[in-house]
């Protein structure tokens, strides 16, 4: 870590040292030893996945060069435990590392509250909410009103039985409304069981996929290139007022960064993580370039974690169609298939959808990802920016 | 809204007819136009004209916005538009969700890069979704495997501002005489496109204070003010809108071209929603309310049972002519005996 | 940051402590088909002390509420409404999804007669179809809608304890979700009669409401006296296994997105007609979302089920040779709890959080949290997430949101 504030450097002992003598980075992995193969890939002994995340704040760059302070998430899973607190200060991470589960398996999630560093002020506990998971208990659901959340300095280790395939979305739910739109949102899906085994769609295409978006049974969401998606906006105000230590301003909050991925366009289509100018750390590490030879089907795993905004998308010159909304086949009660084909699709904060691109009839080029709230392809007060990102059709 | 009249219709098909069977062909100005408000506000807009000689020579049809409602009929698979811009600045044609070979032209200062972004490049921006026409210039869009429906057509270029000024309009195109989509017949169709007018952004691109060192560098501080139906505001001096004929099916075509979802709500009947963005819907889904996303269509069938007015008004409540009551997105839908 | 609302936590408290002997599992209202209403002016409480003047529906000879008096008929009632204006403008009401609606007295207006001031007018129609519906003002709507003109009226169908006429719409408890949003600006203008003002295009809404109150009032009991104009609240509550109809409105002019913590909820009807693929069938086009798009204008009924199967652990901490409880998802039964948790001083520790991860179990918590939760039931906040919309002005939390509360089997839901 390079050019940490002086801050930073006095508040490290703090952290570490406040709170009860118990308080630690600590990290739960138990081994898979319950005999049952419950992610069905012939191995009974692999089912469990541990993953490390940390939580804290750091800066990101838009695409009109303005730099914001944000709350995220980094990964540190590996990172050994004294080190954790020193490796992810300021390392927040817009959008917050992609999490991929298969289904089946068991996530053993450990998050660790690394403190915000530009805020020594701030005692903010942080919480993982795994947003659409069926069935939550509130122990795991990370709703601090409604059960706990982690303090400084201290980790708390989640645990979610993977069972139903599908596009969800996680973010921290402290103090939801200022830690939503201060960054703290990331990708998250789980892959189907299906997954793997091979299926011709259309019957008798000759087009066969080993990947799909849900247990479809039929490969009709089968699919070449995966594009995780997440929309999201951004007020520079509020997030000035964050760091300068002054009154949040909720009912004012106004988003002029519409972002696809924690960047807006034309940062989108950089296929490199991204460093922030403030200390040079990766804090944008997800491209939303998406690239594809004809004849491929893409899958964009869409979901929005807007604060403020309603945003529609829409893709000039390929069709969508929708299979899955919210983490579900789009299939009625008796299995009837209700896929759509449509030119737009609307997100709300907190839903998602699965979308096929078939490319089979494309002619190759470059097409374009966009808002249709077309005041939004810009990046504050920059235009030709905003929610894009392009598709790169190649022969 | 204008629509082709049966005379130029008949023409396009004949010259369609003389070179391809399976054609429809347009050809189209693209002018400024002067809109007056019902309230006195003037607001600079950008819209279509018909070319009904095809030579473009003269301005021989209205400019409107939205523009001529483009009609292409069930038989043909490829559309073809003639553009000749009448504007200072470059624009395109683009029909989302119908298929089409995309050029696309990208900008960074000076340099500007046709077809693809350069190796490596990350910081040029696109100005246009397709192949640009240059002003004085006449540009050719074609469109091959139409689909049928009901569909946007706007401009491709900086449509942040291009599409906001009234570039703009719809395209319709029947699956079978008297039917709109396979299975889904129908004995008359109306076309309801919404769209919105923020007159400050309209106001600082006409008088070239929009831009980098302008007055307004980006069009983020959206505001609209005016909210249309085919162009129009609803003021009092405006009658009823006759729709059709009690037991009649009448397809509602909806389209947006405005930035913000819109909600038609219709009092006294309720609608079957048949399609959405140009595709039919497996099962038509029964509602009096119409969610129309920005940039988004939704095909309607209203089989009236008595006759008298319906009352059809956006439930995001855009029913002002700027601050004045009584306005915006809002007809009565007169259904005769 | 810690934005706690005036008077810290006791809001909550006070909230919670009261609504849990006085939530109600059947949705609040007056009975038809016959209703004698009134048009008139109030205040709106919100819970950052704020009082907004409003105008709203009430029942004849009583106070304006905020929204209107949810109007509750039977299928192939002939409703008839009488409406009498003692505001200072004209005022109307119209009927989305009813057909026929014979207005007679009042004057012309755009969208329905209308009463002029200290006039009236009456509607009449039959309420063919049961479902979900609301009415609101059809007199210069953009503001009168804003101003408080809603409100919601269910259609109830021949067979008791179903949405519809469908039995696959039957439910346990059912709740109303009327969503509407406020900006202060507009009714200042209109209480000071500055109405030259007015303009509607430029709309900031800076409070958000679930049947008239903003968190945590939506979790106060109905009828609290010290909101006399926002008689009805929103504290749905369940037993695991049970289903629960929620009645969604979109009254005010935005759309919302309203998340359900804890499982997705399955649309079956939308402006009060089932998804279903042919008459009768049943919804079985019905769609499972995990937020639920609530528009403006348009209805959404949603049925929702919570069991907490297949989380892997058995979520009332039974031991293997442990009675099952009720409705118990079977294969978790006995499965140990899967991680070990921090010392509670390491854990912010919510109000609603009974210190324990089990159902109807408490655990403990330092002195004072945890202070709401009694029964060791399991909350779900249910908000709009746009989040901005879970504040009150610039007070956190607050706003579009309420708590799912899952009590175990045994405990009583009003």
């Amino acid at each position: 870590m390079k050019a940490l504030p002086r801050l930073a450097l006095l508040l490290v002992p703090l952290l570490l040292a406040a709170g009860p003598a118990r308080a630690a980075v600590s990290t739960q992995c138990p081994p898979d030893t319950d005999g049952v193969d419950t992610d069905g890939d012939g191995n009974p002994a692999n089912d469990h996945v541990c993953i490390h995340l940390a939580a804290g704040d750091g800066f990101a760059d838009m695409a009109n060069g303005r730099l914001l302070y944000v709350f995220g998430f980094s990964n540190v899973t590996g990172v050994p435990n004294a080190r954790v607190m020193q490796e992810a200060m300021l390392g927040a991470q817009l959008p917050a590392p992609t999490l991929v589960v298969k289904q089946g398996q068991r996530l053993y999630l450990t998050l660790t509250n690394v403190g915000m560093m530009m805020r020594p002020d701030l005692f903010d506990a942080h919480s993982v909410h795994w947003h659409g998971f069926p069935n939550a208990a509130p122990i795991f659901d990370g709703v601090p009103e409604a059960s706990i959340a982690i303090n400084m300095g201290a980790s708390l280790t989640y645990f979610y039985a993977a069972e139903l395939p599908g596009t969800y979305m996680y973010h921290c739910h402290v103090e939801a409304a200022e830690h939503i739109q201060m960054g703290m949102v990331g990708n998250l899906y789980v892959l189907p069981a299906q997954d793997g085994t091979e299926r011709e769609y259309p019957a008798g295409s000759g087009r066969r996929y080993r990947r799909f978006a849900y247990n479809d049974g039929d490969g009709s969401t089968g699919y070449d290139v995966a594009a995780p998606i997440q929309l999201a906006s951004l007020d520079p105000e509020f997030h000035d007022a964050s760091l300068s230590v002054q009154p949040l301003p909720f009912a004012a909050m106004r988003d002029t960064f519409p972002l696809l991925n924690g960047r807006g366009y034309p940062a989108t289509v950089d296929p490199l993580p991204r460093s922030n100018s403030h200390d040079g750390r990766v804090s944008q590490p997800v491209s939303s370039l998406i690239r594809a030879t004809r004849g491929q089907r893409i899958l964009l795993r869409l979901s929005s974690l807007s604060t403020t905004e309603y945003f529609t998308l829409t893709v000039p010159g390929i069709s969508m169609q929708v299979v899955g909304r919210d983490a579900r086949l789009l299939r009625g009660t008796t299995g009837e298939n209700l896929y759509q084909t449509t030119t737009t699709l609307t997100l709300g904060g907190g839903e998602s959808a699965d979308v096929i691109l078939d490319t089979a009839a494309i002619p190759p080029g470059t097409y374009f990802l966009h808002t249709t709230h077309l005041h939004a392809l810009s990046n504050d007060t920059e235009d030709l920016g905003g929610m894009m990102t392009e598709i790169v059709i190649t022969p | 809204m204008r629509t082709c009249d049966s005379r130029v219709l008949l023409l396009l098909l004949l010259v369609a007819a003389s070179r391809e069977a399976s054609a429809a062909e347009y050809f189209i100005q693209v002018r400024p136009l002067s809109r007056t408000m019902p309230d006195g506000q003037a607001v600079a807009m950008w819209g279509y004209a018909l070319d009904e000689d095809h030579d473009f020579s003269t301005l021989d049809s209205p400019i409107t916005a939205p523009g001529p409602q483009l009609t292409v009929p069930e038989g043909d698979t490829t559309l073809t538009v003639h553009l000749y811009n009448g504007l200072a600045v470059p624009t395109s044609l683009v029909i989302p969700g119908q298929v089409a070979l995309m050029t696309p032209t990208w900008v960074e200062g000076s340099a500007v890069y046709v077809g693809q972004r350069p190796a490596g490049n990350v910081t040029a921006r696109v100005r246009s979704f397709t192949h640009e026409t240059a002003p004085g210039a006449v540009g050719v869009y074609s469109w091959t495997g139409l689909k049928p429906g009901t569909w946007l057509y706007q401009s491709g270029t900086h449509p942040a501002v291009q599409v906001q000024m009234g570039l703009y309009g719809a395209m319709v195109k029947a699956s079978a005489a008297g039917e709109a989509y396979p299975g889904i017949p129908y004995a008359r169709a109306v076309t309801l496109l919404f769209s919105e007018v923020d007159p400050v952004l309209h106001e600082a691109v006409a008088s070239g204070t929009y831009g980098p060192g302008g007055a307004i560098t980006s069009t983020i501080g959206y505001r609209p003010r005016y909210f249309l139906i085919n162009g129009e505001p609803y003021s009092a001096a405006m009658g009823p809108l006759p729709v059709g004929r009690v037991g009649e099916r009448i397809l509602l075509r909806f389209l947006s071209a405005g930035q913000q979802t819109r909600v038609p709500v219709l009092l006294g009947a309720y609608l079957s929603l048949v399609a959405e963005g140009g595709s039919p819907l497996r099962y038509p889904s029964h509602q009096y309310s119409v969610p129309l996303p920005a940039g988004g269509t939704v095909d309607a069938l209203l089989i009236p049972d008595t006759p008298g007015v319906l009352p059809l008004y956006d439930r995001r409540l855009g029913l002002t002519n700027g601050a004045a009551t009584g306005g915006g997105m809002l007809r009565l839908l007169q259904v005769s005996p | 940051m810690r934005h706690v609302s005036p008077g810290g936590t006791a809001p909550w408290a006070l909230a919670l402590l009261l609504a849990t002997g006085a939530a109600h599992a059947a949705i609040d209202g007056v009975s038809g088909p016959h209703f004698e209403l009134i048009a008139r002016d109030g205040f709106i409480l919100t819970p950052d002390g704020n009082s907004i003047h409003a105008w709203g529906y009430g029942v004849a000879g009583g106070d304006m509420q905020y929204p209107g008096p949810t109007l509750i008929v039977n299928q192939g009632d002939v409703v008839t409404l009488h409406l009498v204006n003692e505001l200072p403008v004209p005022v109307s009401l119209v009927f989305p999804g009813q057909a026929g609606v014979v207005a007679t007295g009042g004057v012309p207006g755009l969208l329905a007669r209308e009463a002029a001031p200290g006039g009236d007018v009456s509607y009449t129609f039959q309420a063919r179809e049961p479902g979900t519906y609301l009415y609101h003002s059809g007199t210069r709507p953009e503001l009168q809608v804003e101003m408080g003109l809603v409100g919601a009226l269910i259609v109830r169908p021949a067979t008791p304890g179903q949405a519809y006429a469908h039995p696959a719409t039957a439910f346990d408890h059912e709740y109303l979700f009327l969503l509407t949003e406020m900006d202060p600006r507009i009714h200042e203008q209109v209480e000071q009669g500055r109405m030259d003002e007015v303009d509607l295009t430029d709309y900031r809404p800076v409070y958000w409401f679930i049947n008239g109150r903003a968190a945590p009032d939506s979790m106060a009991p109905a009828g609290a006296p010290w909101l006399p104009n926002q008689p009805y609240d929103c504290m749905p509550m369940m037993h695991p296994g049970e289903r629960i109809l929620l009645r969604m409105i979109g009254a005010g002019r935005d759309a919302h997105p309203l998340h359900t913590h804890g499982n997705h909820a399955a649309v079956i009807a939308r402006d009060a007609r089932l998804l279903e693929s042919a008459p009768g069938a049943g919804p079985d086009l019905a769609r499972e979302h995990f937020t639920v798009t609530v528009a403006p204008g348009q209805t959404t009924d949603a049925l929702f089920g919570w069991t907490g199967e297949k989380l892997g652990w058995d979520i009332y901490g039974h031991a293997a040779g442990d009675a099952p409880q009720p409705r118990e998802y079977a294969p978790d039964h006995g499965k140990p709890f899967p991680v070990s948790l921090p010392n509670t001083q390491e854990l912010l520790n919510g109000d609603f959080y009974s210190g324990s991860p089990f159902l109807g179990a408490l655990g403990p918590l330092p002195p004072g949290q945890g202070t709401l939760n009694l029964e060791g039931g399991f909350f779900f906040m249910w908000h709009s997430h746009s989040e901005r919309e879970m504040v009150n002005n610039d007070v956190f939390p607050g706003g579009m949101m309420t708590m799912l509360l899952i009590v175990p089997h045994g405990v009583e839901i009003p």
